[in-house]
């Protein structure tokens, strides 16, 4: 009589066999390591886009003006090819609360026409993004220089410790959602590809017969999977750190998408017969499952799509990963969402066993 | 204790029956000749036997262990050396055995073993993408001893192997079968099916059609002692040509 603690060690012992089997095996096909580079190349173009942002020369500032200065709120054109947009605020909370997309926070105290007619120079208030804390003396310094040049007359920014977290509800850059895309891309690029190959070369039938059952070639792949998937996390994160303000949502939430996109990749695993079949369907798929989130926290979206599309695992799994780079995370709102990419991914894997299970017979 | 018992076996597919009523057992040590033209539905009663593929009715046991509901205990006491070479090409020959042995929980000295066995231990490093059709052959029949099954299941060994190569099979088929292991074998090759087989059965539109032994077979159905198994097997399966023809 086998006691359950052996047939943990045995399942265990099958699942990681053929996990760690199909992952040195798949780093030996050329399609897995395309597939790789490719994700590196995502993420990596993804950060460079949103972060170092080479090409953008605009610089967004959203302005408190507490004694209504006589400075101009509109976009001014710089000579060294940059450009100013100022957005005036009523108060610094609606000044914090709209730093999202902005670059700059910037409270002109009540004296500063004083300070400027009597050529004095001015001390702003600065304030940027937590994401760019690290840099907070060079930017003191870049717009300061900026701020200088336009108003013909020396001008200091003042940033010290004002980090503003953009909060849950306002929109912002999508990182959240690069780090979607970067997962399914990995998800649905490698795992059907690993149950298409055991099928087409009939090494499945050789497993079936083994000790391994359907449902632990199905977990095997799976572990092989979020092997991939956790490469792609990784890069993400280790480019990307600076924006997480909770690690452990954060983990959870890249633990929940990565579960949900191998479920969703399983599903084409077990239910793609051919290369061809996979070829015309991944790309959809990924474009499916993830576009519409990315259109979900958009803020003009109407009342009905936005409930609509709230709906769906892949946004609540954004909303997710959104939260863990908020300044806050409302519980009521963390736990739908949660119980949602939860409830989707219980369901992705239930139809993902009943149908290994039926080929299995 | 018999090696395998089949009691009236039915497998329908969509309707169609591909294995109808079968019923038939072998002795352990026996190397039992499963024949039949294609679509005949060999590979689906393998399939049965193998645990992979519920019958639609009928039961059947392999080393005791009857094949829907124990499906577990059966897979420790069958091999099976599948008609299509069904192995991991870019890894090694090594590796292949490896990851096998390590879900039988088998010992990797038992990898060596084997790999000596079927004579591709100076090989064993090599990837099997670079193997012959005769050497992958040999790296099945590996696979399917490395567990020391008690019923290997032999599904056409020899097919499209040079004479050579294929008689080594059949010299490790047999020897296997001298150590006291069943052998369940299908094959198209009669003369072979003849050579190394105890018994055959003959299977034709999901029926049996006969079983005996080749001689007894021969006789039975031949018109002098010149009879061949491709003879009885021709005039069993619906084709009556002249011999020779």
């Amino acid at each position: 009589m086998i006691s359950t603690k052996e047939k943990v060690i045995n399942n265990l012992n099958i699942v990681w066999s053929i996990a760690s089997k199909d992952i040195v095996d798949a780093l030996k096909n050329k399609a897995t390591v395309f597939n790789i580079f490719a994700m590196i190349a995502i993420v990596v173009f993804f950060y460079w886009i949103s972060s170092v942002r080479p090409f953008d020369k605009e610089i967004e500032v959203v302005v408190y003006d507490e004694g209504n200065s006589s400075l101009p709120m509109e976009r001014v054109q710089l000579a060294d090819g940059y450009s100013l947009v100022l957005y005036e605020m009523s108060s610094i909370q609606q000044m914090e609360r709209n730093m999202g997309f902005k670059e700059l926070g910037l409270v002109i105290p009540a004296d500063f026409d004083q300070v400027l007619n009597a050529v004095g120079e001015p001390v702003l208030q600065g304030s940027i993004l937590w994401v760019h804390r690290a840099k907070a003396t060079e930017l003191e310094s870049k717009y300061s220089q900026k701020l200088s040049e336009w108003l013909g007359q020396s001008v200091r920014v003042e940033i010290g410790d004002n980090f503003v977290v953009p909060q849950p509800d306002i929109p912002t850059w999508p990182v959240h959602f690069h780090i979607l895309f970067a997962v399914f891309f990995m998800a649905i690029s490698t795992v059907p590809h690993l149950m298409l190959e055991e099928q087409r070369t009939k090494t499945m039938d050789a497993l079936l017969v083994s000790p391994a059952s359907a449902g632990q070639v199905v977990v095997g792949k799976a572990l092989a999977g979020l092997f991939y998937v956790l490469l792609s996390g990784g890069l993400f994160f280790a480019l990307n750190w600076a924006y997480v303000t909770h690690w452990g949502l954060a983990l959870l939430a890249f633990l929940c998408t990565a579960l949900f996109s191998i479920g969703v990749a399983l599903i084409l695993g077990v239910f793609i017969k051919n290369p061809f079949q996979m070829m015309v369907s991944m790309a959809p798929m990924i474009f499916l499952l993830v576009l519409p989130a990315f259109f979900a926290l958009q803020p003009n979206l109407t009342a009905n799509l936005k409930t609509i599309l709230g709906w769906l695992p892949t946004t609540a799994l954004v909303k997710i990963v959104k939260l863990s780079l908020s300044s806050e995370v409302p519980l009521d709102q963390l736990l739908n969402n949660l119980a949602i990419a939860l409830g989707s991914t219980a369901v992705v894997y239930a139809v993902v066993i009943w149908k290994a299970r039926r080929s299995d017979r | 204790m018999k090696a395998i018992i089949v009691q009236d076996l039915t497998r329908n597919y969509n309707g169609l029956r591909a294995v109808e009523g079968i019923s038939f057992d072998v002795e352990p040590g026996e190397i039992f000749g499963f024949l039949g033209p294609n679509g005949a539905g060999k590979t689906t009663t393998i399939k049965m036997l193998t645990g992979q593929l519920r019958p639609t009715s009928g039961t059947a046991q392999v080393m005791g262990c009857d094949v829907v509901e124990e499906r577990q205990a059966l897979k420790p006491q069958i091999g099976v050396v599948f008609e299509n070479h069904n192995l991991y090409e870019r890894l090694s020959a090594r590796d292949n055995l490896r990851f096998y042995a390590r879900l039988y929980r088998v010992k990797k000295a038992r990898v060596e073993e084997v790999l000596a066995h079927v004579g591709l231990t100076d090989r064993a490093q090599d990837k099997v993408g670079t193997y012959s059709n005769g050497m992958k052959q040999r790296l099945l029949i590996a696979r399917a001893l490395l567990h020391k099954p008690k019923v290997l299941f032999l599904d056409e060994p020899t097919k499209g192997l040079d004479p050579n190569v294929a008689r080594d099979i059949r010299a490790i088929a047999t020897e296997l079968a001298d150590q006291g292991m069943t052998i369940f074998l299908t094959t198209h090759y009669m003369e072979e099916a003849d050579q190394l087989s105890d018994r055959v059965a003959i299977i034709n539109q999901g029926r049996i059609v006969a079983l005996n032994t080749p001689e007894h077979l021969k006789v039975e159905y031949g018109e002098d002692e010149r009879t061949t198994l491709e003879d009885v097997f021709v005039h069993l399966t619906g084709r009556h040509l002249g011999r020779g023809s």
